[in-house]
C-alpha cells in the first residue's frame, strides 16, 4: 500500500481507471471523512448516510473515466457526487413522505445553525465549519437564503422560486452572487490564515 | 446547449439545485468545452467548502468493508463478460448482410471508434501524467484492444432487430447470419441504482434464457454480448427487464425493451 499513499488523489483516480483497488482504498481512505460527514450533515441519518457513502465510492469506481485531472482536483469532484447522491436521496425522501413544500418549510426555522445543528449535539464543531458560517453570514440575507436551500435542503431553483415567489432569473443571479461572493470571503479568510 | 446558458447554470449546479435533465445537460457539454469547465470547477471549489459546515466524523469500518467487497465482485463480473470476445470465431462463407443494417452497423461502429479515440486520449494523458508500471499499461492497452475488437466485429454484416417498448429506450441486437453470436447495443434507458441491473431475455419453442446482463451509463448508454447455450437462430423473441444485479432465473418485471425475431 505504500506506493498508493505517495501518490495524488489525481494520479490514483488514474489507476482506478484501469481497475486498481488498492487506488480506489487509498481513495476511500483520504475522503471517506469528509464524504460521509456531508451526507450525514444532509440526511441526518447514519444508516442511510453510510448507504450513500458506500454509494458514492462505487461511483467513483464506475466513473473515474469520466474525471479530467486537468481541469480539476479529485477532492472536489467526489464531494460533488456525494452531494448529489445525498440531495437526490433528500428529495426522494421528500417525495416519499409527501413533506410539505419548501413555502411551508420557510415558515419554519431554515438558518445554517438549525441545519448544522441536528448534528452538532454528536460532535463539535471544527474550525473550518465556523469559518464556513462566518463566511455565509457575510452574504446578503437573499443570496444566503437561496445558497441554505439549495445546497444544505436540495431544493431545485424551479422550486425555490416558486416557493420565494420570485422569477427564476432572480434566483439563478442571486446564486451566482452568493456563489462569487463566498469565493471571495473564503480566499480572504484562507489568505488571512496563512499571514498568521 | 450554448456556452451562455450553461454559465448560467453552473452556479446552480454546483449548490445541487438543478434537476437530474439540466444536470446531465451541464455534465454533457462540460466535458467538451474547456471556458465552461474552468468556471465550472470554481464554482464546485466554493461548494465542497460548504461541505465542511458539517462536524467532520469518520464512517464506520464496515462500510469500507461492504464497498471494497462490492468493488471486487464488480471487477470479477466485468473481466469475466469480457472472455467471449477473444474466443469468438466467425463463421467463413458469410453473404452480404441487409443494406439498411450494414449502414446501422457502420454508424455504430463509427461511435465505437469515437470511444477508442477516447480511449486512446486517455492512455496519451495518463502516460504523461502518471510514472504507470508497464503491467499497469498493458491493462490499459488491452482495454483499448477489446474496444477495436468491438468496433471491428460491428463492421461485419449481419442481421439486426430493433427494440422498443414505449418507455423511452431503444434498443438494437445485432446477430452473425449464423446466430452463433450476438450484441445488444441500447440508448435512452435510465440509469439504474447499483443494485439493479438490466437483464436480457430471449424466448424460443424450448423456452426462454437469459442472454446476460448490462447496464447503461449517464447517458443511458449499454451494450452487452450475449451469452447463449444455443444460436439466435433457436428464438422467436427478446426482450429486457430490470432485474437485481445478480440477474434472475426469470423476468420478475414488465419488458422495458421487446421485439420479435423473424427470418
Amino acid at each position: 500500500m505504500g506506493a498508493y499513499q505517495d501518490l495524488d488523489s489525481e494520479d490514483l483516480l488514474g489507476l482506478v481507471v484501469i481497475g486498481r483497488t488498492e487506488a480506489l482504498e487509498e481513495i476511500y481512505d483520504r475522503y471517506s471523512r469528509p464524504v460521509y460527514s456531508l451526507v450525514l450533515g444532509l440526511l441526518r441519518e447514519p444508516a442511510i448516510a453510510e448507504e450513500v457513502t458506500q454509494e458514492v465510492f462505487l461511483r467513483v469506481w464506475l466513473r473515474s473515466s469520466s474525471f479530467k485531472p486537468l481541469s480539476g482536483k479529485a477532492k472536489t469532484w467526489i464531494l460533488s457526487i456525494a452531494h448529489h447522491r445525498a440531495i437526490d436521496r433528500l428529495r426522494q425522501q421528500r417525495h416519499r413522505q409527501k413533506e410539505s413544500p419548501l413555502e411551508d418549510f420557510l415558515e419554519g426555522e431554515w438558518q445554517m445553525g438549525t441545519e448544522a445543528g441536528a448534528v452538532e449535539q454528536t460532535a463539535i464543531l471544527h474550525e473550518e465549519s465556523v469559518k464556513i458560517q462566518e463566511a455565509m453570514k457575510k452574504l446578503p440575507e437573499e443570496q444566503r437564503q437561496v445558497l441554505m436551500l439549495g445546497y444544505f435542503r436540495g431544493f431545485t431553483q424551479a422550486e425555490i422560486s416558486k416557493g420565494l415567489n420570485v422569477p427564476l432569473g432572480t434566483v439563478k443571479t442571486r446564486m451566482r452572487l452568493g456563489i462569487q461572493k463566498l469565493r471571495q470571503s473564503l480566499a480572504f479568510m484562507r489568505e488571512e490564515a496563512d499571514e498568521v | 446547449m450554448k456556452c451562455e446558458s450553461v454559465l448560467e447554470l453552473i452556479p446552480s449546479y454546483a449548490l445541487g439545485a438543478l434537476n437530474p435533465r439540466d444536470r446531465r445537460s451541464v455534465e454533457q457539454h462540460i466535458a467538451r468545452c474547456p471556458e465552461c469547465a474552468e468556471a465550472f470547477e470554481e464554482a464546485l471549489q466554493v461548494s465542497a467548502s460548504l461541505s465542511g459546515a458539517f462536524p467532520s466524523i469518520q464512517p464506520a469500518i464496515h462500510v469500507r468493508t461492504a464497498l471494497m467487497q462490492q468493488v471486487r465482485d464488480r471487477a470479477e463480473k466485468s473481466s469475466r463478460s469480457w472472455t467471449l470476445l477473444p474466443g469468438f470465431r466467425w463463421q467463413s462463407g458469410l453473404t452480404a448482410g441487409l443494406g439498411v443494417a450494414t449502414m446501422a452497423l457502420v454508424v455504430l461502429s463509427l461511435v465505437q471508434f469515437i470511444r477508442i479515440d477516447s480511449m486512446n486520449n486517455d492512455v496519451a494523458a495518463l502516460q504523461t501524467r502518471l510514472a504507470v508500471s508497464d503491467e499497469n499499461m498493458e491493462t490499459l492497452n488491452l482495454a483499448v484492444q477489446q474496444q477495436r475488437s468491438l468496433a471491428y466485429t460491428l463492421a461485419i454484416p449481419g442481421t439486426q432487430v430493433s427494440l422498443g417498448e414505449g418507455t423511452g429506450g431503444r434498443g438494437v441486437l445485432m446477430a452473425s447470419e449464423d446466430g452463433s453470436w450476438g450484441l445488444l447495443v441500447s440508448t435512452g434507458l435510465r440509469e439504474l441504482p447499483p443494485d439493479r441491473a438490466y437483464q436480457v431475455w430471449l424466448t424460443g419453442s424450448s423456452g426462454r434464457e437469459s442472454g446476460g446482463m448490462f447496464r447503461v451509463d449517464d447517458y443511458g448508454w449499454g451494450q452487452v454480448t450475449l451469452q447463449l447455450r444455443r444460436t439466435l437462430n433457436a428464438f422467436h423473441s427478446v426482450g429486457v427487464t430490470e432485474e437485481p444485479v445478480e440477474g434472475s432465473p426469470a423476468p420478475t418485471g414488465p419488458m422495458i425493451l421487446k421485439a420479435e425475431m423473424v427470418d
